[in-house]
């Protein structure tokens, strides 16, 4: 008799194996090699050598501190910046919530290095800010040059502050309305009632947005590299990336337990992170009632201000920067409507080859991660919304390369591939990039799917089964489309974020095989600021449009 | 001619037990009805015979052809039943005409022919006329009925209800329960109906079956389980009861006398009881009796609580606190605090084999009405 897919008693049905064994190949070899890179070497065997050489070095320890210190005040500033913003926005009356909410996700999907060139633009020493400062006290002059490590906290705690805002604001939308009444009908003031009631009640969730803050900044790579690298200062994702492009070491076990050191705070931070939210999420459940709401008078006028303030230079003013120096002849030179030129967008479409090569490899990378994540995802997605046992531990393990900083995830696919004696050959292809993204991307379209799943009530698929329809057909006549806001949303996200990737091909890439964050990264660290920028707008144009269309098919993911 | 044969079904889920040892079969074109309390494992039941869910140990036979062994079975794509959801599960990206003829698109057959036949479905359950809406565009009714036109056109083997109208309002569930059974008669089509609601089952059943905690207590006809329930669970499960134990004084194979705390009572057995065996006794509220008197017989009326179309009376039995409930056709007719005495104009003894822990349960609960 024939056997069902879905019985616990069965043995493992034959997709969920494939996705193990490309798992395994993907994701589990790779992070072992990570673990044991450092401590294992060829022709010693199991040493302690390279650790001690990392304890002693000054430099790894200056690293590490540069790190730490960019990540825990770039995530103070984080949540700062989301917890007010989403105080704002649930807690009291204040107008353009929408506008805020969509302003906050463009800080969310932009690619950080396409963020960070317009934040130079902006701030830099001859950025529009200094140069409009110059102008206003008639001599040349800089009030804040963003270059260096004060520079890259600031943007990495502003890029990062969505997380915050969007997990306070779930927190917040948690709270029962009546909490908060009872307390004002014992005479507590505004103050009273948010200081001892709402925020003790959100903390967790702030605290799991403020984590999260804390592991992207941890692994940010675009700013750091842009904005920190060239005063010299290093973080771990720069150092490493110093490291395996420069091969400035022969051996790797240095950086690779430095590598290792990052990818398990990353990942403790995120088991950390995970039973926060189930604390922030489930103690409360009476989610259908608008939150209770402080009228904040007058005073709105003066926080919208604000709040527009922080948004003008946060977002709007460096995209304006990055448009402004895109239309410049050369760099430096001052912008008039007679000096303001195309020639760097045509240069960057026409002049230089590289552009579209990128932009084909980009694009041939971005649909085949896309393509390749939802198939597996949709294997395993249905088993994780139910929760059950193997599939838990795939999407555990299948989350762990994009918790981990990228930089350190592609050191991981460098040690397992370059191997001469592994049988498959395609470090320095295309392919590694590929199957890198596939890991990393993976748990993207997983836990996208599974939150579809998770609302899709099961009888829709088993009225299907017993009505006679056998499972191909009945995954593209009922579940496809069923699922269909999900599925377009999960194959957007995952084809936009890896369009636009710039950590791991920038380990990754070779010559032939760049992709358009390496183009763009590779520019600006030529110094052709001037087409850099023109070729980021152009990202920002592709990236608007995406957005749209995630707007439109993704509302379910982002609530409203 | 048994259509439908079950041996020995178990089903476990972790150390919970769903199903235990059940052994029963269905004749063609009955409507069985299988009754129990949520959690009873009538639902698991239903997903082991449609193929969602397997069995620990069991044989299912339908129309002599074995479609679960043990843990092995047929997949539900190829059993060729018919299953209506709780929820319906109508597929809401589809019109009601689409879901109708999705399970026809298997059969080597026309366009043509599969609309034609979707159509007569669908004009079964009377819905023609809304053969293009969306199911968003429809009432609760109406999408049970489209669920049970999509099982009914591929003409399925058995048809299987998971209780179909419980999300229903009462007025609904009424009106689409008599037509259900009329449709059953019209199709003559062998049903497994599931349901925690006893008036359900006994209006449309032609047998019962009642399930609790994974065991089967009673397979009947409607009349049967109800006037000769096999343990005090069954009587219980099925209508109010007010139980009473006592000593078999006499007896004869279908009737004896049973001494009980408030005097001596006639009620119908099954077989002969020997002299001086302890038994319990289900009077049902209807066949109690009373009438005024003086307080002799230490019953005195506690509550009167009228329902419109019956009156029902808390009668309390001073000398031992036991408290009986009996019914009354129409108004009140006698008033709180009065004394009374009382006749059980018919009883029924319950087998001796009945479970007794189950028994305890139910005096342990104090619960002889409800």
């Amino acid at each position: 008799m024939p056997n069902s897919s879905d019985s616990p008693n069965s043995p493992i049905p034959i997709p969920t194996a494939v996705v193990c064994g490309i798992l395994a190949l993907t994701t589990a070899y790779p992070l072992l090699r990570l673990l044991l890179g450092g401590f294992l070497l060829p022709g010693e065997g199991f040493t302690l050598g390279p650790l001690m050489e990392v304890a002693k070095n000054s430099s790894t320890w200056m690293v590490l501190k540069n790190t730490f210190v960019v990540s825990l005040a770039a995530t103070a500033i984080s949540i700062a910046i989301g917890t007010s913003g989403a105080l704002l926005v649930v807690k009291s009356d204040i107008p353009f919530k929408g506008a805020i909410t969509a302003a906050t996700l463009l800080f969310l999907l932009l690619p950080p290095y396409v963020q960070a060139l317009g934040w130079l633009q902006l701030w830099g020493p001859v950025g529009w800010f200094n140069r409009l400062a110059s102008l206003m006290a008639g001599k040349r002059m800089v009030v804040w040059n963003a270059y260096g490590l004060d520079g890259t906290i600031a943007l990495l705690g502003i890029l990062h502050y969505p997380v915050v805002y969007l997990s306070t604001m779930a927190a917040l939308r948690n709270i029962p309305p009546e909490v908060e009444e009872v307390a004002a009908t014992f005479g507590f003031k505004r103050w009273r009632i948010l200081s001892r009631i709402t925020i003790p009640l959100a903390a967790p969730g702030i605290a799991a947005g403020g984590v999260l803050a804390f592991v992207g900044s941890l692994g940010n790579f675009g700013v750091p590299a842009l904005v920190a690298l060239p005063s010299g200062s290093v973080v771990l994702s720069t150092y490493i990336f110093q490291q395996v492009v420069g091969f400035t070491e022969v051996s790797f076990a240095k950086v690779t337990i430095l590598a290792s050191l990052g990818a398990i705070v990353a990942v403790g931070g995120l088991y950390f992170q995970h039973r926060l939210i189930r604390k922030a999420l489930y103690r409360t459940p009476s989610p259908a009632k608008e939150p209770y709401r402080f009228a904040i008078g007058r005073t709105r006028i003066l926080l919208s201000a604000a709040v527009l303030l922080f948004l003008g230079c946060a977002a709007l003013g460096p995209i304006m920067a990055l448009v402004l120096t895109s239309l410049l002849p050369a760099y430096g030179v001052r912008l008039s409507l007679s000096t303001a030129t195309l020639k760097n967008y045509a240069f960057v479409l026409f002049g230089l080859n590289e552009t579209w090569r990128a932009t084909f490899n980009s694009l041939v990378l971005a649909v085949g991660a896309a393509a390749a994540t939802i198939a597996l995802g949709f294997v395993v997605a249905r088993g994780v919304a139910r929760r059950k046992g193997i599939f838990l531990w795939i999407d555990r393990v299948g989350s762990i390369p994009y918790a981990i900083p990228g930089t350190v995830f592609a050191l991981a696919m460098i040690l397992s591939w370059v191997d001469p004696w592994f049988p498959l050959h395609i470090y320095g292809t295309r392919w590694v990039m590929l199957l890198a993204y596939v890991a990393r991307f993976f748990t993207i379209a997983t836990r996208t799917l599974a939150a579809g799943f998770l609302q899709l009530d099961p009888s829709y698929e088993e009225a299907a089964q017993v009505v006679g329809l056998k499972p191909l057909r009945k995954f593209v006549r009922i579940t496809l489309p069923l699922l269909r806001s999900h599925w377009q949303a999960a194959l957007l996200l995952v084809f936009v974020t890896a369009l636009t990737e710039l950590t791991v091909s920038g380990l990754l890439w070779t010559s032939g095989n760049e992709t358009i964050g390496v183009t763009v990264y590779n520019l600006e660290a030529a110094g052709y600021t001037t087409y850099s920028t023109a070729f980021s707008v152009l990202v920002t144009l592709l990236f608007g449009f995406a957005l749209f269309l995630l707007r439109r098919y993704g509302t379910s993911l982002f609530g409203r | 001619m048994s259509k439908l044969v079950i041996e020995g079904l178990c089903k476990r889920f972790g150390n919970a037990i769903a199903l235990e040892e059940v052994t029963l079969s269905v004749r063609a074109g009955e409507f069985f009805c299988l009754l129990g309390p949520s959690g009873s494992g009538k639902t698991t039941f239903l997903r082991i015979m449609a193929g969602l869910e397997r069995a620990d140990a069991g044989v299912i036979a339908l129309d002599g052809r074995v479609i679960t062994r043990g843990t092995k079975h047929v997949p539900p794509e190829e059993r060729q039943v018919g299953l209506v959801f709780q929820t319906g599960a109508v597929w809401p990206h589809m019109t009601v005409e689409e879901n109708v003829t999705l399970p026809l698109e298997l059969q080597q057959t026309s366009q043509g022919d599969r609309k034609r036949r979707a159509h007569e479905a669908l004009e079964t359950v009377e819905l023609k006329g809304l053969e293009k809406r969306k199911p968003s565009q429809l009432s609760g009714g109406q999408l049970q009925r489209v669920a049970l036109a999509r099982a009914l056109v591929t003409n399925p083997a058995v048809m299987l209800f998971d209780e179909p109208l419980s999300s229903l309002d009462t007025r609904l569930r009424e009106e689409l329960r008599a037509k259900l059974k009329r449709w059953h008669r019209d199709l003559g089509l062998t049903s497994i109906y599931v349901t925690h609601d006893q008036a359900e089952a006994m209006a449309m059943a032609s047998r019962v079956a009642i399930l609790s905690e994974g065991r089967l207590r009673q397979v009947g006809s409607p009349e049967e389980v109800y006037l000769k329930p096999a343990d005090a669970f069954v009587a219980h499960f099925l209508g109010q009861a007010n139980f009473v134990n006592g000593i078999v004084t006499s007896g004869s194979r279908d009737r004896a006398i049973v001494k009980s705390f408030f005097g001596n009572l006639t009620a119908r057995c099954e077989g002969r009881i020997p002299c001086g065996s302890s038994v319990t006794v289900v009077v049902r509220p209807e066949d109690v009796k009373f009438r005024a008197s003086d307080a002799s017989g230490g019953w005195r009326i506690a509550d009167v609580e009228f329902g419109g179309t019956i009156t029902r009376y808390l009668l309390k039995h001073e000398p031992t606190g036991e408290t009986w409930c009996a019914t009354e056709l129409g108004r009140p007719t006698c008033s709180s605090g009065r004394t009374v005495s009382i006749e059980a104009k018919d009883a029924w003894i319950l087998p001796p084999a009945a479970d007794e822990a189950i028994e305890e349960r139910i005096w342990g609960e104090g619960a002889s009405v409800g």
